[in-house]
């Protein structure tokens, strides 16, 4: 029969997490990427706390430093980290896929240097994707990767990096094939990012300070020992990156904690908020709750073996629009407040804040076009 | 976690469904409108199947099989009151759903001469104490009546977060057929030298219509996990308006892809999309619009906590110790 009651060992971690996030990180905390540069120090420090309790890398195997989570334990991890405004700050990627990637086709040295680091918290990891001519296309990428000594040199230009001012490590996609190749050309090579030849540009979003940057490669050095997988083979690792980043962030986490506390924050004052927007507040719950369920028949899929990319594009449909509707009925609900008040309002600059890096919802990660194009794809 | 419907419950509603479809699917439809006791075949099937035994209240496999079977009447929109005879009160009486203020209540099949219960979306329970005016003849609720009721002393919420649920069952059937029968018809239809699934203007539509209904088919499951766990049925009763309200915009997003992808064959009486697009009318509007479910749910909603994930009443016992709050 149907059955959604979370377990005692979901519920326990949940529980810890809470004390942790209470305990460790300010209530004003509203990620890592602020002109304070006390809030990286928060997410770093956080990271450490988490790294104590092999809390970090929950997900990964035991022998890795990890957690040995199941499932459910790493949905429920996602989502307590994303309501709390992330406070694993950069660290998320490396552990998410960076260093599962790593398990599947790293070579037995490049497992003990890389993952160490990566489930201790000591070593921020970016991506090396997209390009100004390779977004959603991404195999149109251009950077190349020409063999010397040794190593390979790599020279071109990546663009809407995170974190890459604050990385240690890039995972960079270059062209290795003959020009005019496309998914057949591509090698993946793990990039020092301390080193002459690697230029980093920070880009001004509206999303936040130190988000994004550019990065410039020209004439950086890739080792042999490096290069992950076989080269060549980029493509096949990709699309096995691509599927970690399925069910992604929990975004209907926060979505939920703040349209939770906008009930609270406004008090009595809720009554005279105008009928059509409580409206849109009790949608925009329901819209919450569609959303995590069907977060969880991914989860349920994956655990079942059956996940194919469809079931993930729903929820991805579902969970990203969310973000912007809540964004949305959030501002409305703090009105002014949102722009800026005589008294600091932290539960109206958390809006503020959410407005803004939802408007990049339907953009990251496969934009919402290319997820309707998948979806669309798998019905014929 | 477990979201699939019990083994019992989906082999009694595919054994009911061959019945339905061996006895015409949508044109059991088309043939009440014309002759109203043609339904009773609907009956014969669903009473020789033992669909009127389930006590969905009572028995947690039952209540599964009581949604299973609401979903294949909502997919050939079949004329009959299969939700209000899985939903009976205390006394044994079938049981409408009505509306909340004292509105001019009208039910579908109120023309059967049965002693029925009404409930409205805030639990209060009524006695059907009359009927009206038969509104028997229009095109957009043929099988339609007026009812007059009285209220009872008491309050259903469960009853009514029963009733609230099936009918959104009966929703994801008819809003699933209504999208397979567009998936189906746009990969046929041909203009301009390529089917219409290769426009990716009409690929889009159908990609947001498919998480309408697969987003609609996971909350109503959760509902009637939810209906389940409450005893009392309060938390479920908000749910149940959560779950309509989805279920609202669901039928608004496919029903208007339908109809659009179609085109014009989708108004002949000849293809099914104009029969479930009618029939689709009545739950849409009644007991309460879309705009007025919202509204309740927000007051019910800003009146208490809701919490987007609950965590089921046998948890602590089932585990031996208590969980976590918050």
């Amino acid at each position: 029969m149907l059955d959604y009651r979370e377990s005692v060992a979901v519920a326990r971690l949940r529980s810890r997490l809470r004390d942790l996030v209470a305990e460790h990180v300010p209530a004003s905390y509203l990620g890592a990427f602020t002109p304070n540069p006390d809030d990286f120090a928060v997410a770093q420090q956080f990271c450490k706390v988490l790294a104590e309790g092999r809390l970090l890398a929950i997900a990964w195997p035991e022998e890795y430093g990890g957690g040995g989570a199941s499932y459910w334990e790493q949905t429920a991890f996602r989502e307590e980290m994303w309501a709390a405004h992330e406070p694993r700050g950069a660290q998320y990627m490396g552990i998410n896929w960076v260093g599962p990637i790593l398990m599947r086709h790293g070579t037995e040295d490049q497992i003990s240097r890389h993952l160490p680091p990566i489930s201790s918290g000591e070593v921020i990891w970016c991506q090396g994707f997209s390009e100004p001519d390779a977004g959603s296309d991404l195999p149109a990428l251009r950077t190349r990767a020409t063999r010397i000594e040794g190593g390979w040199r790599i020279d071109g230009q990546k663009v809407w990096t995170s974190y890459a001012r604050m990385a240690q490590w890039c995972f960079v996609l270059a062209r290795t094939g003959q020009r005019g190749t496309r998914k057949d050309g591509i090698s993946v090579f793990l990039t020092r990012m301390d080193q002459p030849g690697v230029e980093v540009r920070p880009i001004a979003t509206m999303l936040g300070e130190h988000h994004l940057n550019e990065v410039y490669f020209d004439g950086a050095f890739v080792p042999d020992t490096d290069v992950l997988g076989e080269v060549g083979d980029g493509w096949r690792i990709i699309s096995e990156v691509i599927a970690y980043e399925r069910v992604g962030i929990a975004r209907y986490a926060r979505c939920e904690r703040l349209l939770s506390r906008a009930r609270t924050e406004a008090g009595a004052a809720w009554e005279h908020q105008s009928a059509s927007l409580r409206s849109r507040w009790a949608l925009a719950l329901a819209h919450t709750r569609r959303a995590r369920l069907l977060a969880y028949r991914v989860v349920d899929a994956q655990l079942r073996g059956d996940l194919n990319p469809a079931t993930a594009a729903v929820y991805r449909i579902a969970v990203t629009t969310l973000d912007q509707e809540v964004g949305d009925v959030l501002m409305d609900l703090v009105t002014d407040a949102a722009f800026g008040g005589s008294e600091p309002n932290p539960f109206a600059r958390a809006v503020e804040d959410h407005w803004r890096y939802a408007q990049a919802s339907t953009v990251a990660s496969g934009s919402l076009e290319m997820q309707k194009q998948l979806l669309a794809r798998s019905i014929w | 976690m477990n979201r699939i419907l019990a083994d019992e419950a989906l082999a009694l509603a595919a054994v009911v469904r061959d019945q339905v479809l061996a006895a015409g699917g949508v044109d059991l439809l088309r043939s009440a409108v014309r002759r109203p006791e043609n339904r009773d075949k609907i009956n014969s099937i669903f009473d020789a199947a033992g669909v009127w035994g389930l006590q969905p209240l009572d028995d947690g496999l039952e209540l599964e099989a009581a949604a299973a079977i609401c979903e294949i009447s909502g997919e050939f929109a079949l004329p009959y009151p299969v939700v209000e005879r899985l939903t009976r009160d205390r006394h044994d009486c079938p049981t409408l759903l009505v509306p909340t203020a004292a509105k001019r209540c009208i039910g579908v099949h109120v023309d059967y001469d049965w002693a029925w219960s009404a409930v409205d979306l805030t639990g209060q329970s009524y006695e059907v104490i009359g009927r009206g005016q038969s509104l028997f003849g229009t095109r957009i609720a043929p099988l339609a009546g007026e009812v007059f009721i009285r209220p009872r002393a008491e309050q259903q919420p469960r009853l009514a977060a029963l009733g609230v649920t099936l009918q959104c069952w009966w929703l994801v059937g008819l809003l699933r057929k209504a999208l397979a029968d567009t998936i189906k018809y746009s990969g046929e239809r041909n203009q301009f030298g390529r089917p219409l699934r290769a426009f990716q203007a009409v690929a889009f539509g159908i990609a947001d219509m498919t998480v309408a209904v697969e987003g609609l088919e996971e909350m109503a499951k959760y509902t009637l996990w939810s209906v389940r766990e409450d005893d009392h049925g309060s938390s479920a009763l908000v749910d149940s308006l959560a779950l309509r309200t989805i279920a609202l915009e669901a039928s608004d997003i496919v029903l208007r892809g339908a109809h659009q992808y179609h085109g014009a064959m989708g108004f002949t009486d000849e293809v099914d999309i104009s029969w479930l697009s009618l029939a689709s009318q009545l739950p849409r509007r009644l007991p309460e619009t879309e705009s007025a479910t919202r509204d309740l749910l927000a007051s019910m909603i800003s009146a208490s906590e809701f919490e987007v994930m609950r965590r089921g009443r046998t948890s602590a016992a089932v585990e031996g110790e208590s969980l976590v709050s918050g």
